[in-house]
């Protein structure tokens, strides 16, 4: 049963996570969902990795997502850190308001 | 054709709720969606034999980024969510067009792709210990024994730099900056008590967060500096503090009237600065 699934079918549903990812990064002024929609590219991706470790029989693909997963944890940690810190400091999580370094 | 089935099926929670999570206006919806989002992934996971993987998604993703989001959320006040109107503009709908450019561009790379073909034929065959965890392991601790460390190494400078940022805006949190012109100080910066920080503005020459200035002793071409780089500030939560800001200026340093009623102008309130107090 589960063998049945073509590859085309994972990558196509991931490049739909991905491209809703890409969009939500675009649209939303909000920090907290843009690091969520990074997230979501991100495990778009690593579907795309599995399915084809699945497919080619080579678990390179699966060590490939085990290191995402824990430089996502990291980044998201380091992200969340920075907005908080950010937030004390600006009193907003727009990310309009956070161009200080834009010269 | 059943495997198929529940692959749409769980296709189509996956999508809505990626959708979900962009369209949404309460951010902790917006991280509920998420979540089932990372928990249908976890489903793909298992359907492709890679039960190792399918865990540690639920465990990292689940159960640690969303609780972390939950969690900043929950700190800064769960009403951040933004109106409908500030995200459905022109602007938006333009780059909306441009996510579906994307992608079409990945779909017909996928639909083209040789891989397409050659890999259904594959799809048959299960091989028996692919994806366990002993086989995982096995490639981890041989292979990529190096790469595996590095990961290592980064989890331990994530921690280090996360708690450096915590302790960092704590003890930030309670001082006070102030800006202040003095000629006969040499010096970059004073720390009268941990709570305070007086910061040489003649030396420095540029804007930075000060919650009051202090003119000791200065020239009138150098207040008409400072007045002018606050003037021309773009940051608009400093423009939005200057007006309350207090100026305090030594009754010794001569200053023209033209320049205190810049000053008057620029800050909240400027006053006779009547002890010299930390300075002396």
């Amino acid at each position: 049963m589960i063998g049945q699934v073509p590859l085309s079918y994972y990558l196509l549903l991931s490049a739909i996570l991905f491209a809703i990812g890409a969009g939500g990064v675009l649209i939303r002024r909000n920090v907290i969902i843009v690091l969520m929609c990074v997230e979501m590219m991100m495990n778009a991706v690593n579907l795309t990795f599995i399915a084809f470790s699945r497919y080619l029989d080579s678990t390179t693909g699966q060590i490939f997502v085990f290191m995402i997963m824990a430089v996502a944890a990291v980044e998201v940690a380091v992200g969340l850190a920075l907005l908080v810190e950010l937030n004390r400091h600006k009193d907003s999580v727009n990310i309009n308001d956070f161009n200080s370094l834009k010269g | 054709m059943p495997g198929q089935i529940f692959f749409l099926i769980v296709a189509a929670i996956s999508v809505i709720s990626a959708l979900g999570v962009i369209f949404n206006r309460n951010v902790v919806h917006s991280a509920l969606f998420l979540l089932l989002n990372f928990g249908t992934l976890a489903v793909f996971y298992f359907m492709l034999n890679a039960q190792f993987l399918g865990v540690a998604q639920i465990l990292v993703y689940a159960g640690a980024i969303v609780v972390l989001f939950l969690f900043v959320v929950m700190l800064l006040g769960a009403d951040l969510g933004e109106s409908v109107d500030t995200w459905l503009n022109s602007r938006n709908l333009l780059l909306i067009a441009l996510g579906l450019v994307l992608l079409t561009v990945v779909g017909t790379a996928v639909f083209e792709n040789t891989i397409f073909g050659a890999a259904d034929e594959t799809t048959m065959e299960v091989v028996e210990e692919f994806g366990q965890t002993q086989v995982i392991a096995a490639s981890l601790f041989t292979d990529y024994l190096l790469p595996f460390q590095l990961v290592a190494v980064l989890l331990s400078v994530g921690v280090v730099g996360v708690v450096w940022l915590a302790q960092h805006q704590q003890r930030q949190r309670f001082r006070r900056i102030i800006a202040v012109l003095d000629s006969t100080w040499a010096e970059e910066t004073q720390r009268p008590n941990p709570d305070l920080l007086r910061v040489n503005w003649l030396r420095r020459k540029a804007l930075f967060d000060f919650d009051q200035v202090e003119i000791i002793q200065a020239t009138d071409h150098q207040v008409e500096e400072l007045v002018t780089m606050v003037e021309n500030d773009t940051d608009s939560w400093r423009r939005s503090r200057y007006r309350q800001m207090r100026c305090l200026v030594d009754p010794d340093c001569k200053l023209s009237e033209d320049t205190v009623r810049m000053l008057r102008h620029t800050f909240g309130e400027v006053k006779n600065l009547v002890h010299k107090g930390v300075m002396a």
